[in-house]
């Protein structure tokens, strides 16, 4: 018996040494209890660039208070050779949007935004954050920008990164529908008094008084590189804005309000870059001949009853519009729709005023069995990714939200993949050994943990990851989703956004619970650099064990973090004194992250023993 | 890559002595064949079941609307539905908590979408709110009551189509069963699952019955473990169980005993069965301490709930150098602005840390706007300060830092008065040790909050009866206990064992609750102008339903709390019970859309107030917290060495 089991483990052995030189990738597992970012191994890097709360920002000549909290959008806004920075390294802008409306004395009430200018450092490619003295005097870090010209501004969600230029825009999301929700007894935006617009490039606007809450919820573009806040888009609707994307002609804008119903816009500028006059457009995918219907933005009552002009033109509704990005290969535009459990309610009275369901959501009715979108059984409990396309007009799925076993994922691979409420969603495009490659990255943001949104075991955590998905796969599914990082317990992944040279991605965990370590328990504001790294990338995709037979594989060992297997099994590990200390059923890799470094003992159901070093 | 095969090599005898060392893996080869398969095809047989037994209630409901069956039949099909729902209760609600909340059997009260900017208010749906109509049996009520009977019925269907296709291992089998007999002590037979029928004992019966039956099927694998010992005795218990819900009506039902003799007694052997067959725990899994701690043997014990659960410390050697600094920042007056005013203030250790005034005074004397909560067992909870504006224990201190009522101070000055102290410097440093700065605001809040979460003696009288440690309690007492979980319904809103507004079985979200409460005691009632967890200044919580809503506190050491509510309008625990007797401040002329009190009058008896107030007078601490006998006195400002430590 000894002998027998003897030899079993040195053929076990064997093949796990072996296995080494077979197996060279990985993917990042997930890690349902995480309290820190969890970021894929090397050759990856991993910083911290801006703690919300401890970081502070350059207010004034010589003040400076903490940065404000929940980071949501990240712009980056590349360096070109008219600025004038002083270290050569200088890579560009970044921007940095709080989603919140909090009074503050010196940054200013309401919401906000934070930028810093990039360095890279072109030995080892770390990031660091340049120093700078503004155009008004302020001299730092960090620096907030300054809304005072503008009437102040708030709940900064998402926003417009244009890839011409990296021109930002911040969306102002949460729809407020008056002066006490902006006020929130004192806590907001403190000045409630009527707001008259002056001086703007918006002949419409100018001069029109509104009443405080309306000067909230535009496009507002802002100067990264001095720190303040350019105008507000009047041009574009007063709406729910969450995210934007700028065309490749520099002179379209698409647009996607987070509501139910959502609209999808569109601006088209009468010259490239100047988006000051133009055309304003809302999506009706049942028109002819054409499926974009104008809406007036020369009658400001227009643009400040966006919805219902939207809405008696017909237009087309979606579940909560979120990120707007483009692929500039392609010219497709892409958009996430992040769902609501039950919208019925939400949508069923701008029905009955004329606006039409999205196609999609009237086939999910009729395969659910519900009367329509607007049963209050109709469920959309994962959301989506959708696909523009310039030249047809037309918008389908790109990838359908799941555990939704009828499209995807396959039953085997859940939990490990899913999509839930996407929410954050940009491109990266890096050029990796001569070739140019396209990916998209997709966050999460989950609307609750019901019907499989979050495995089992933790049902008060929403943990949200964040994917890559390589753009030259054809009709992808959940099962083609590759993680990339995850948030820590609490928080909200956003800003994935990727650096010009697209070595790097910078990303925001928002609103983390207060219980993560420091400085986990804050928003902030990280970098994962690499991408461009031969073969990087690569490493994040499951390993191909298809040479093995049935020897047991156990890869890669020693590890960091992740080990995977050959077969799905259930798996005990066992500590150096006999102890079991870990037990994962159903399993085809472990996360062994929080394990102490040394020698343990990983055993299958069927009895298979295989040694793990953990470094 | 070669230090690696080296070290591997090098480790090749360790690992022989591991494996004979180690125990296998449960379940190992024949897993599909082991207890675990029929449990999950037992689940799988009972949960089309429950689904076929909605749809012929919804088909009972239209036969009763249109006078084919007799309300009889409705009562006794609603009887069969709630079995067919208990019976499977355990498994949906592991699996997915959100979704019973939601669907099948959340509390009948709106409840605000999360995550969403617009305000949408989800109206309640499920179980009991059937159940209120049930009760109500009126024209109106019936009528919407086929509107929710058919919502039901899609709902069932939706979830299972979605449960279906899961597959639950042992460890959660034996974690959702032990979940099981919390909630059956706690929601169950309280009345909290039938706020209209009161059928909380029946369901306790098939709860138990049903669970009787699946864990015997562990029988082979106990018998082959030797332990079969385990099963005879569970057995046994569940036997008592039974009998003792057999054929009782809910105001009489003794909840002393049976908790005693039934519901701690089963919690517990779950739990051995569970280890002797040495199946995975959940500690084995999951890095994060759950609420309730899974090696706890009675849900009245010191260690039922997991005080580390709620707080952002981790349970290491370093957590009692933290308290005992926590410990004299608490009765310092240093951290506040003139040195006058400490924690210990307002919370004063021999008064359970409250302070004895209708409301706390302001650092110059004035009345606050409200009562000096407890602070025992606080720490369990989700919400703090009556309005529920800080999420977390050591959020809420900077409300008190910064208030110019309070300590009219900030962190900066904190720090740099206590930085002119050696002892404290020496106490942060020896408590946060490799920090750049160990003097710094997170770790004041921290080691407040270290102190805090400790004071939880759980060694009441009635606490000791029920861990076993004494064996009598006093008759009125008793009675008391069972009119609170029972006839009165206190325990609907102050759960067993915090009797606060966390909730089980998962004691992760805490409850607030509207019930009227007056600005004076005077007659005719006048509403307090306090708007309550409304005004809390979250953005995600401006709901109509949160107006004069305030946080459930615990009632744990109530007779040394007086005043009570949160103006402190109420002297003695005999003007409380009044008030709720007659319905709250609804029941008596007050005009309030939301109050989540019924306001009906709960007809207790004098006799009955005086027991239930026997009860809450038994559940005074025998521990009490005492001040630390000396704080730090050598600041380098030596007028402050002359500060009162306040709280004696």
């Amino acid at each position: 018996m000894k002998t027998k089991l003897l030899a079993i483990i040195c053929i076990a052995f064997a093949g796990a040494v072996f296995a080494q030189n077979n197996f060279p990738s990985r993917v990042v597992e997930a890690d349902w209890d995480a309290v820190e970012v969890v970021v894929p191994p090397s050759p990856f890097q991993y910083q911290v660039l801006f703690v919300g709360g401890d970081d502070m920002v350059q207010t004034g000549t010589d003040e400076e208070v903490p940065a404000k909290q929940w980071h949501d959008f990240i712009g980056f806004t590349p360096i070109t050779t008219e600025d004038c920075v002083d270290d050569p390294n200088a890579i560009g802008w970044v921007s940095v949007n709080h989603e919140m409306i909090l009074s503050d004395d010196k940054i200013g009430d309401g919401g906000g935004m934070t930028t810093f200018l990039l360095g890279r450092n072109p030995i080892n490619d770390e990031l660091y954050i340049v120093p700078q003295t503004l155009s008004d005097g302020r001299s730092g870090d960090f620096f907030n920008v300054d809304f005072s010209s503008v009437g102040e501004t708030g709940m900064n969600c998402g926003g417009i990164n244009s890839n011409v230029d990296g021109r930002i825009w911040t969306a102002e999301e949460w729809f407020r529908t008056s002066n006490a929700s902006i006020y929130d007894s004192g806590n907001g935006v403190r000045d409630t008094t009527a707001y008259t617009i002056k001086y703007t490039q918006f002949d419409a606007a100018n001069f029109q008084t509104i009443p405080k809450y309306q000067n909230f919820n535009w496009m507002v573009e802002i100067d990264p590189r001095a720190s303040k806040a350019v105008h507000k888009q009047y041009n574009w609707g007063r709406q729910p804005f969450e995210g934007g994307t700028v065309a490749n002609d520099n002179q379209t804008v698409y647009m996607g309000a987070d509501a139910t119903p959502g609209l999808f816009t569109k601006f088209v500028a009468d010259t490239p870059g100047d988006f000051t006059k133009g055309t304003t457009y809302v999506y009706k995918h049942d028109a002819a001949p054409n499926k974009w219907v104008e809406i007036d933005n020369t009658d400001f009552n227009k643009m400040l009853e966006y919805k219902s002009e939207a809405v008696s033109e017909g237009a087309t509704m979606f579940n909560r519009l979120e990120w707007v990005t483009i692929d500039k290969t392609t010219g497709k535009v892409y958009m996430t729709e992040t769902g609501r459990d039950n919208p019925g309610g939400n949508w069923d009275d701008e029905a009955a005023l004329g606006a039409v369901y999205a196609p999609h959501h009237i086939q999910r009715a009729i395969d659910q069995g519900a009367a329509g979108p607007d049963d209050p059984a109709y469920w959309d409990y994962y959301g989506r990714i959708l696909e523009y396309d310039p030249t047809t007009e037309e918008i389908a799925i790109y990838v359908e939200g799941g555990p939704y076993f009828a499209v995807s994922p396959d039953l085997a691979n859940y939990p490990n993949k899913h999509l839930s409420n996407p929410d954050g969603l940009n491109m990266l495009y890096v050029n990796v050994a001569g070739e140019d490659k396209r990916y998209m990255l997709i966050c999460e943001d989950l609307n609750g943990t019901s019907f499989g949104r979050t495995p089992l075991e933790f049902p008060n955590d929403r943990m949200c990851e964040m994917y890559i998905l390589d753009m030259e796969i054809n009709n992808p599914t959940v099962d083609d989703l590759i993680r990339l990082t995850q948030t820590p317990r609490g928080a909200e992944i956003t800003g994935a956004c990727a650096t010009a040279d697209g070595k790097s991605v910078l990303v925001n965990s928002q609103h983390p619970d207060t219980s993560n370590p420091f400085p986990y328990n804050n928003s902030l504001t990280f970098a994962i650099t690499g991408f461009d790294d031969s073969g990087a990338i690569d490493t994040l995709a499951a390993p191909d064990f298809s040479d093995t037979d049935d020897e047991f594989v156990v890869y890669p060992n020693p590890t960091e973090r992740i080990v995977y297997f050959n077969k799905t099994t259930d798996m005990a590990v066992y500590d150096i004194t006999g102890k079991r200390i870990a037990v994962y059923r159903g399993v085809k890799s472990i996360d062994i992250s929080g394990f102490a470094s040394g020698t343990y003992l990983l055993k299958t159901k069927e009895g298979e023993a295989k040694k793990l070093l953990v470094k | 890559m070669r230090a690696d095969t080296i070290l591997l090599a090098g480790s090749f005898l360790i690992s022989m002595l591991l494996i004979f060392a180690s125990k296998p893996i449960p379940g190992s080869s024949e897993y599909t064949h082991k207890t675990i398969g029929d449990i999950n095809k037992r689940f799988q047989r009972d949960l089309m079941s429950f689904s076929e037994t909605a749809i012929e209630f919804n088909t009972t409901v239209e036969l009763f609307i249109s006078s084919e069956v007799s309300h009889t039949t409705l009562q006794n099909k609603y009887r069969g539905l709630r079995d067919s729902y208990k019976k499977v209760e355990f498994l949906i609600e592991y699996l997915d908590i959100e979704a019973t909340n939601k669907m099948l059997n959340g509390a009948p009260l709106p409840k605000l979408e999360p995550k969403v900017a617009d305000l949408t208010i989800i109206t309640p749906r499920g179980l009991q709110v059937i159940d209120e109509l049930i009760a109500e049996n009126t024209i109106e009520a019936t009528e919407e009551l086929l509107h929710f009977s058919n919502k039901f019925k899609n709902d069932v269907q939706q979830i299972s189509d979605f449960i279906r296709v899961r597959r639950i291992t042992d460890r959660q089998f034996f974690e959702a069963s032990r979940l099981a007999i919390i909630r059956t002590a706690t929601l169950g037979v309280t009345g909290f699952d039938t706020p209209g029928t009161s059928q909380g004992i029946k369901d306790a019966l098939t709860i138990l019955k049903n669970l009787k039956d699946y864990i015997a099927l562990y029988n082979k694998e106990l018998e082959n473990s030797n332990r079969i010992d385990l099963q005879k005795k569970i057995e046994k218990q569940f036997e008592k169980g039974i009998q003792q819900t057999h054929s009782e009506e809910f105001d009489d039902f003794d909840r002393v005993a049976f908790i005693k003799e039934v519901i701690n007694p089963i919690y517990k052997s779950i739990k051995d069965i569970h280890l002797a067959l040495d199946y995975e725990t959940i500690d084995e899994v999951s890095k994060y301490p759950q609420a309730v701690n899974y090696n706890s043997e009675n849900i009245f014990a010191k260690d039922f709930l997991n005080n580390f659960y709620y707080v952002s410390l981790s349970n290491d050697t370093l957590f009692n150098k933290i308290e005992l600094l926590g410990k004299k920042l608490f009765y310092d007056s240093v951290l506040s602005q003139n040195n006058t005013m400490s924690c210990s203030s307002c919370h004063v250790p021999e008064k359970a840390f409250t302070d004895g005034l209708k409301t706390s005074l302001s650092n110059t004397g004035i009345a606050l706007k409200r009562n000096s909560m407890t602070l025992n067992y606080s720490v369990f909870a989700s919400g703090f300060f009556h309005d529920l504006r800080a999420k977390r224990l050591e959020d809420q201190f900077e409300h008190v830092v910064l208030s110019k009522d309070e300590f009219n101070s900030d962190y900066q000055k904190i720090i740099e008065k206590l930085q002119s102290s050696r002892t404290y410097k020496k106490m942060f440093e020896t408590a946060f040790p490799g920090q750049k700065t160990s003097l710094k605001p997170n770790n004041v809040d921290y080691a407040l909050a270290a102190y805090v979460m400790t004071l939880n003696p759980f060694d009441n009288p009635v606490d000791q009866y029920f861990q076993g440690k004494v064996n009598n309690l006093p008759e009125n007492v008793q009675r008391g206990f069972n009119l609170f979980a029972g006839k009165a319904a206190c325990a609907t809103c102050h759960f067993i064992p915090t009797y606060s507004g966390i909730v089980p079985p998962l004691y992760i979200d805490s409850e607030a609750e509207v019930l009227g409460v007056p600005k004076e005691k005077n007659k005719p009632l006048v509403l307090d102008d306090d708007i309550g967890r409304l005004g809390n200044g979250m953005t995600q919580e401006i709901a109509p339903f949160f107006k004069n809503a305030f946080k459930t506190p615990t009632l744990r050491n109530i007779s040394k709390t007086a005043p009570y509510m949160h103006n402190g309008v109420f002297e003695t625990l005999e003007e409380v019970m009044d008030f709720y007797n007659l319905g709250g401040g609804a029941g008596q002329g007050i005009f309030l859309e939301h109050q989540t009190l019924s306001p009906n009058p709960l007809d207790l008896t004098e006799n009955e107030i005086e027991d239930i107030i026997a009860f809450m007078n038994a559940l005074t601490d025998i521990t009490i917290s005492k001040p630390p006998k000396e704080i730090p006195r050598d600041f380098d400002d030596s007028s402050l060495n002359k500060r009162e430590l306040i709280g004696i």
